[in-house]
């Protein structure tokens, strides 16, 4: 596809309660903005530097913070049927303690806007995490950049290195220990109110689940997947095998995925019963995001050219066959909480 | 049944070669899978309704809302008297048992409001986490009355994975950490859907106790004691057997193992505090003063357990005078004592051959137990365990287990195709004997200390002695890499075998007691018991990173 991995997503629309009003949230383009707040960027700089921070301003870091965050792959929607029942009151209950959620103990690498886990947020983590907020938030992103500059795993590869030259050493520096020791120090607290601040996410609606999934898959489509090849093949897998058994009318559990540029749907072969399926961690942005998964019986692999609502696809009639192109339009308001409707309206 | 998932696909990139990463990076990828397999299972349930609080009065309603964060708050308030607070409660619960509430639901709802409530406002952390229970508690009950539909296949698919993932870290084929993830995210993903209900902020307290292990640092001294004592209950006395003394920085414990007495009306015994009693209090040379109370276990006959005491004595102290109850004090030595020290012999093991070889053993710790055959070997994991190409036919491990089938007369399917090895002789020792009955009756004061394996460190203060069976008192500590009890089960803990003097070999399993605060007191339960000619006893803990042996002469006491 040569257009950015956002042109098949419509724009979407939210409110949010801020300073005791109704304010939207707008996400097009590929970023979330606040209409209510023309000073957004400002904000953002001015609450990372101690200031008040409105709800909104806080919502649009958030976005920015879980943009390549694996756990939104892992608590999002898997497809159109699945409604997830969270709402405000869940994250608030996460935040007061423990009563509600449970926290989520992440993989070793830095956290978030550049926070070493477990040490506390000093002034130049949150000016990095603003930075990467007012990034992300400030530009429309086009296919081939990831939504942030080295991002988590570049960084945690990084860090990696640094604590295997360093770390033994830096363990016995008085007062400087902290940072580099492995897997210490978590902090909890931490955890669960970063957890909370991505349930805040999810209640925006199913649209803005679709897209910050999206988002996220964009950002890790764009780099080798390391070490978190396995989380990611999971992600496809919990996707691709819905929408592969939906169309050919058999169990997901009898689909095998993986991760592969090949955009290939076949026959398991040798004897063996069930389906194989592979597609590259950018189909999930690009084709399932959108609702193009399945459109009036093809299964969807590829975008070849997208302006929202028309796009162009390639697009499977039976496994194993040659993908065909196809034109298709979506008729449904991309905006509202609906499915997205996909038909095709040429070969 | 279980179904085994195909990752071999998943795991190789497009052209069908097995990629770099190997069989972690499958393990993994398996996991992960199979959580997406589990969640897709749940949502074909339909979802739970949160508890509806109509029917509730407005002050139980007001409870039930109120109670969770006046609980996190008593809980936050608290965390500093952690771990004693918790082991303390835990004794409690163990000793009052607990109560259970009313039949109706309108009661249900008044008695977990009320006694929540009353638990939130006492000053412990385990007060707290019941108020918590208490609530979660009353949700089970009316999901069982059918007020709202039950969380069955999600939590069958959790605990699934949760098994499989714990497994895992046992092989050492994905770290601890990233188990965590997996299971943590599935139960989030699954209470994102209504699928589950959330529980308190669980992978919080399992990573705040997972970095409160630690093993012990300094010395850890175990003096032998050997000394009866009666103590008087509201039943009788209760005859006592003080095994020994263990001393670390982080903990002193006198070890104890007896006998209750007889209840006069057949065995109906009331639920009032039966450790009551089993106060300790010391004193050392220097005048100070140290209480202790009791952490362990009992039935109708016997009780097994230790007294703990606070503050800890200083390594200057040159005695203790230990008192249990109103019984006369007996005088510990603290210097000059020698310890019998096990022998290290560092030769690591193939992470899953342990664990197949672990679970061959839990196989025969448990084979004696009703219902415990086939699912003590965890079947599944050994059939991933092939699916993801950890182990092959030719691992000696799975060839041992194929052969223990074989001896059992089992056609597994886990193990078809594999050619079976001889079995080792301390299984077929165990095998052979498993019948016995001919066990002396006594016990034998212990005090081994063994040195760090697997990242636990333990002591073995204690032999009990019945005619069908054998235990050891076990006082341990859980490394930090070992996580919550959950993460640590038999498979993390290394294996317990022992050698009488005659000849006949012994399996340890975990028959009571528990961890805490990176803490354990175990009983484990030798199989089969112990020869009547026996006159010494090997014992060999086994671990991936070596096995430490030590011989310990037999003395029996009668508790009588």
């Amino acid at each position: 596809m040569t257009a950015p991995w956002w042109a098949t997503c419509g724009p979407a629309e939210a409110t949010w309660r801020c300073g005791g009003l109704q304010h939207r949230l707008r996400w097009e383009a590929g970023r979330l903005t606040a209409p209510d707040h023309p000073e957004a960027e400002g904000e953002l700089v001015l609450g990372a530097l101690g200031g008040d921070q409105p709800e909104c301003i806080r919502l649009l870091r958030a976005w920015g913070e879980h943009s390549d965050d694996l756990d939104v792959l892992m608590l999002g929607p898997r497809s159109s049927a699945d409604t997830l029942t969270v709402d405000s009151r869940d994250a608030e209950q996460l935040r007061r303690g423990p009563a509600g959620w449970v926290g989520h103990a992440p993989r070793l690498g830095p956290a978030p806007g550049g926070v070493i886990p477990g040490m506390p947020l000093t002034w130049g983590s949150l000016w990095f995490s603003t930075l990467r907020s007012f990034a992300v938030n400030a530009r429309g992103l086009s296919r081939g950049t990831a939504t942030y500059g080295p991002g988590h795993a570049a960084r945690a590869t990084q860090l990696a290195r640094l604590r295997a030259a360093q770390g033994a050493f830096l363990a016995r520096q008085p007062g400087s220990a902290h940072a580099f020791l492995l897997g210490t120090g978590q902090d909890p607290d931490r955890k669960v109110a970063r957890r909370a601040e991505l349930l805040e996410l999810l209640t925006l609606g199913r649209a803005f689940q679709f897209r910050l999934s999206a988002t996220v898959a964009a950002a890790r489509s764009e780099r080798d997947p390391g070490t978190a090849r396995p989380a990611l093949t999971a992600a496809l897998a919990g996707r691709l095998a819905p929408a592969v058994a939906a169309w050919l009318h058999i169990n997901p559990d009898d689909v095998s995925c993986s991760i592969g540029a090949e955009r290939a749907i076949t026959e398991q072969g040798g004897g063996r019963k069930g389906i194989r399926a592979a597609m590259p961690v950018s189909w999930l942005s690009e084709v399932w995001a959108p609702g193009l998964a399945l459109v009036d019986g093809h299964l969807v692999t590829d975008i070849t050219r997208a302006e929202f609502p028309d796009a162009d696809v390639l697009a499977l009639e039976v496994p194993g066959g040659e993908p065909a192109a196809l034109a298709v339009q979506c008729h449904s308001d991309a905006s509202s909480s609906q499915v997205p409707r996909w038909r095709i309206t040429g070969q | 049944m279980y179904r085994v998932l195909r990752v071999a696909e998943v795991s190789v990139a497009g052209g069908g070669q097995p990629r770099s990463g190997g069989v972690r990076e499958r393990a993994e990828t398996y996991l992960r899978l199979l959580a997406e397999s589990e969640l897709r299972r749940a949502l074909g349930s339909p979802p739970i309704r949160r508890p509806g609080l109509g029917t509730a009065s407005v002050p139980l309603r007001a409870a039930y809302r109120v109670l969770p964060p006046v609980a996190a708050l008593a809980a936050r308030a608290v965390r500093p008297l952690d771990p004693l607070v918790r082991r303390v409660l835990a004794t409690r619960e163990r000793v009052q048992g607990r109560a259970l509430p009313a039949a109706s639901p309108a009661a249900r709802w008044a008695f977990g409001a009320a006694s929540g409530l009353a638990a939130a406002v006492s000053t412990s952390a385990g007060a707290a986490g019941r108020a918590g229970w208490q609530i979660r508690r009353v949700v089970r009950s009316g999901q069982a009355a059918g007020r709202f539909r039950g969380p069955g296949p999600a939590r069958e698919g959790l605990d699934r994975v949760g098994r499989l993932a714990s497994d895992f870290v046992a092989a050492e084929l994905i770290d601890l950490a990233a188990g965590e993830s997996i299971v943590d995210g599935l139960e989030s993903a699954l209470a994102a859907r209504s699928r589950l209900e959330p529980r308190g902020a669980w992978a919080m307290r399992r990573s705040i106790r997972r970095q409160r292990g630690s093993l012990p640092a300094g010395r850890v001294v175990a003096i032998p004691l050997g000394r009866a004592v009666a103590v008087q209950s509201e039943d009788g006395p209760i005859q006592l057997v003080l095994l020994a003394l263990v001393l670390a920085q982080d903990r002193a414990e006198v070890t104890v193992a007896g006998r209750l007495p007889a209840v006069p009306d057949g065995g109906a015994r009331q639920h009032h505090h039966r450790s009551g009693p089993l106060r300790g209090l010391a004193t050392d040379d220097r005048g100070a003063r140290y209480e202790a109370h009791f952490t362990g276990g009992w039935d109708e006959s016997r009780i097994d357990g230790a007294l703990s005491f606070r503050p800890i004595p200083p390594a200057q102290a040159r005695w203790l005078e230990v008192r249990v109850g109103d019984t006369d004090p007996v005088r510990v030595q603290l210097t000059g004592s020698q310890p019998v020290t096990a022998d290290l012999d560092e030769e690591p093991v193939d992470p899953v051959e342990r664990f197949l070889d672990s679970r061959a053993e839990r196989f025969l710790r448990h084979r004696g137990l009703p219902g415990a055959g086939g699912a003590a070997v965890a079947p599944e994991a050994i059939a991933v365990l092939r699916e993801i190409g950890a182990v092959s036919p030719a691992s000696p491990a799975l060839r041992r287990l194929a052969a223990l089938f074989r001896r059992l007369g089992s056609s597994s399917p886990e193990v078809q195709g594999v050619p079976w090895a001889e079995l080792p002789e301390p299984w077929a020792s165990v095998l052979d004997s498993q019948d016995a009955a001919d066990g002396p009756v006594g016990v034998s004061p212990l005090a081994v200390v063994f040195p760090e394996i697997d990242g636990t460190r333990c002591v073995l203060t204690g032999l009990r002695s019945e005619p069908d069976s054998a235990s050891l008192q076990l006082t341990g500590w859980l490394g930090p890499g070992l996580g919550s009890p959950s993460f640590a089960d038999e498979t993390t803990w290394p294996s317990v075998w022992a050698r009488d003097s005659a000849g006949r070999w012994h399996i340890a399993a975990q028959n009571g007691g528990g961890f805490g605060g990176g803490h354990a007191n175990l009983t484990l339960r030798l199989t089969p018991p112990i020869h009547p000619k026996a006159t010494s006893l090997e014992i060999m803990l086994l671990g991936k990173s070596g096995r430490a042996t030590a011989t310990v002469p037999l003395a029996w006491q009668d508790m009588a």
